[in-house]
């Protein structure tokens, strides 16, 4: 399926929902990174052996995502577009990856949901991949949760080395565990493996562990130790000269003999970030990985480090089904005076405990463009209130934006509050 | 002839009955409409003798008939603040929510229904309010804090807060427990009887309260402890719900995350802020996406991973 087809289910999706729900977060990342790497399986994104791009590096990636609550349900919908140049005038590596997510709460402490994917990248070559993964996650107690994942990849190069193609399925597993320790401490570890191999997991399996610590100020540092251990059939070309690469996602190589290799790779990553504001943040990262292999004598070392900025927006998305309003309360020379902001027809009311309830309300005058406003001297207490929007014959109660403090009015609906101190 | 005698009796009886049963109909419905005319009417000069504002029930029967309610119906509605003004009980809020269910065009039994339970609930609470009042700690706290308010208008504000409470199926004993919770030495010589009476009325709001009312408990008497003052308290089952939709999380996580967030001192209004964020400050991930290529198993990784 292509990135627009992708596009166009997601909107189709989408668009629907946009239109009638506030419950709707959409955040958009980008991060600029430029970085060193003796080898492009350490490089974020890229993650193919390849010793030969032993060069700096760019990184410039954005990524939109559509987060949707209710109730017991989540969606989150993603997709981004990656560009990586070499400063060494190899080719530049690129491409989409789009992401869908779904999360049911089972009960309480039990989710379950699955993940969808695609994503294609190219240079010299072009490497497709599509997943699919259930998963169900327990919460065993309040800052512990388990994972397990069960799916299906489908890996697939096109052109690469001397025009070979291959397509080839893995279907895996994981099992995952976060938990936070202590409360700035988050501590995650997760097991790794192809369902090919049980019941003798111990062939092909790998592990990560990363360790955490968030600061109060938003500072994060995290170090993450990776142990990735193929222990399978594979073919080799020993006389061709290349690198050997860590199956099953080294290169397609031309085939000479069949030997069982055991590779293994020990990574340990460390990365601290540091947010300058609200929305923009700077980090760097170094990247070491051993690689020992049955098939070759030594070990290889390489390293990555590179640094970078990240940004996050949070816009609030245009809806167009509800009117939903976030009123402001402000306290002004002993009165408390009430700003609204609505888009569209009809006149606003302000009613609640402090009229008895008595409609029409309190007008509210549009003091600037769809910007409404009233006041009123209240006693100190707590009040309940709603805003009725009037259009000609028509009432309508408008909906709060989930921002706005309310509470259950004891008919099925919910009522705004204000606090007088 | 006895034939012809028999049958002009019988024509007699069955003209009797038919004429008797022609004044049963007439007279019925007007009857009714009269005893239902006499009914609101003698409460609502009940009400007045007991307190309750005659243009409030002017007001009341005005808006009852722009929303077509029946005069029978009316009594229906005006009772339990009656009932309350007779057990010398606040009735205050049950009129507001009177008012409220009529500006919504609430169905007219479906609000009585509510009135009746919101009534029920707050002569329950006398028998868990009155005594505690008189406990000597709560007794020196109402001495301290004169200033904020007449000792009857802060019994009055508890009884509405745990009306509110057992009528939203808080157990009598919970709400009992709770406030035996909040007149330790610890939370009276600290609080205001204005947050006293907010933190009772949040205790059924709270996420936790579906099936861990002792979360419910712990974290309003930490808030409390914790500084949280009256307004930071009615934000709390908002923002904790807030929290518990963008983070995907049992809400017991985030009571513990606004746990910990105390206890490390940080200000009520920077933990509601994180809250209504979607986040908790540390603890449990709280649904903030992450950077994709941290994401294992999306393809990305190269290594096989899944």
């Amino acid at each position: 399926m292509s990135l627009k087809s992708y596009i166009m289910v997601i909107s189709t999706v989408l668009v629907p929902i946009l239109s009638q729900s506030q419950d709707i977060q959409m955040t958009f990342m980008s991060e600029l990174r430029a970085g060193y790497s003796t080898n492009t399986y350490l490089n974020p994104f890229f993650s193919e052996w390849d010793r030969t791009y032993n060069s700096g590096y760019g990184l410039a990636s954005t990524f939109g995502q559509l987060s949707w609550d209710k109730e017991n349900h989540n969606v989150e919908v993603s997709g981004g577009y990656v560009y990586e140049p070499f400063f060494d005038n190899q080719a530049t590596w690129r491409g989409y990856l789009a992401y869908a997510k779904y999360v049911g709460q089972l009960k309480p402490n039990i989710h379950a949901g699955v993940n969808i994917g695609t994503s294609s990248f190219q240079s010299n070559f072009t490497r497709s991949l599509h997943w699919v993964q259930p998963f169900v996650t327990w919460f065993p107690s309040a800052f512990t949760s388990l994972n397990l994942k069960v799916g299906s990849n489908l890996r697939e190069y096109v052109g690469y080395q001397d025009s070979l193609n291959s397509k080839n399925r893995i279907d895996s597993y994981a099992l995952e565990i976060e938990s936070w320790p202590a409360f700035r401490w988050q501590l995650k570890a997760g097991l790794y493996g192809s369902l090919e191999n049980i019941p003798a997991i111990q062939d092909g399996l790998s592990a990560a562990v990363s360790v955490s610590h968030l600061f109060p100020n938003g500072s994060k540092i995290t170090s993450e130790l990776q142990f990735i251990n193929y222990n399978s059939e594979a073919t080799v070309t020993i006389d061709s000269g290349n690198e050997p690469g860590p199956p099953p996602t080294g290169p397609p190589t031309h085939t000479t003999d069949t030997q069982t290799i055991s590779d293994q790779i020990f990574k340990l990553k460390l990365e601290g970030a540091y947010p300058l504001k609200k929305n923009i943040s700077i980090f760097i990262a170094s990247e070491n990985s051993f690689y020992q292999s049955s098939a070759i004598e030594n070990s290889i070392g390489d390293v990555q480090i590179s640094g970078g900025i990240r940004f996050n927006l949070n816009p609030t998305l245009p809806t167009s089904g509800k009117n939903y309003i976030e009123p402001k309360w402000m306290e002004e020379s002993d009165k408390q005076s009430i700003r609204v902001k609505y888009r569209g027809k009809g006149n606003l009311f302000l009613i609640g405990d402090f009229n008895n309830w008595e409609k029409p309300g309190i007008p509210l005058i549009e003091v600037r463009k769809n910007n409404y406003k009233t006041e009123m001297k209240l006693e100190t207490g707590l009040y309940e209130y709603r805003i009725l929007l009037i259009n000609g014959t028509e009432e309508e109660w408008l909906e709060f934006s989930n921002n706005v403090y309310t509470i259950k009015d004891s008919f099925d609906g919910t009522n705004a509050v204000l606090t007088v101190e | 002839m006895s034939n012809q005698n028999h049958m002009k009796k019988l024509i007699y009886l069955v003209s009797v009955f038919v004429k008797l049963a022609l004044l049963c109909l007439l007279g019925l419905f007007p009857a009714s409409s009269y005893a239902q005319q006499t009914s609101f009417s003698i409460l609502s000069e009940k009400a007045e003798e007991l307190g309750i504002e005659e243009s409030l029930i002017t007001r009341l029967q005005e808006r009852a008939n722009m929303n077509g309610i029946s005069e029978g119906k009316l009594a229906d509605i005006l009772e339990p603040a009656v009932a309350l003004a007779e057990d010398n009980l606040p009735f205050d809020k049950l009129l507001e929510k009177t008012f409220e269910g009529l500006a919504k065009n609430i169905p007219d039994q479906v609000l009585i229904n509510v009135l009746q339970r919101l009534q029920k609930a707050t002569q329950q609470s006398v028998g868990i309010v009155d005594p505690w009042l008189q406990e000597r700690s709560v007794q020196r706290m109402l001495e301290r804090t004169e200033s904020e308010g007449s000792s009857q208008q802060f019994r009055n504000n508890m009884l509405n807060s745990a009306g509110r409470a057992l009528s939203q199926g808080i157990p009598e004993e919970s709400v009992a427990n709770f406030m035996n919770e909040l007149k330790s030495d610890e939370i009276l010589s600290q609080v205001n009887t204005s947050e006293m009476v907010t933190s009772l009325n949040i205790l059924a709001d709270l996420p936790t309260s579906n099936g861990n009312l002792d979360i419910s408990q712990k974290l309003i008497i930490r808030a409390l402890k914790g500084g949280f003052g009256s307004s930071d308290l009615q934000k709390l089952p908002s923002a904790m719900q807030m929290a518990q939709n963008k983070g995907q999380l049992p809400s017991n996580s985030i009571a513990n995350g606004i746990f910990e967030q105390i206890q490390a001192g940080s200000p009520a209004a920077e933990i509601l802020q994180s809250l209504f964020d979607g986040k908790i400050g540390g603890g449990p991930p709280a649904g903030v996406p992450g950077r994709p290529e941290n994401l294992p198993g999306r393809g990305n990784s190269g290594n096989g991973q899944q």
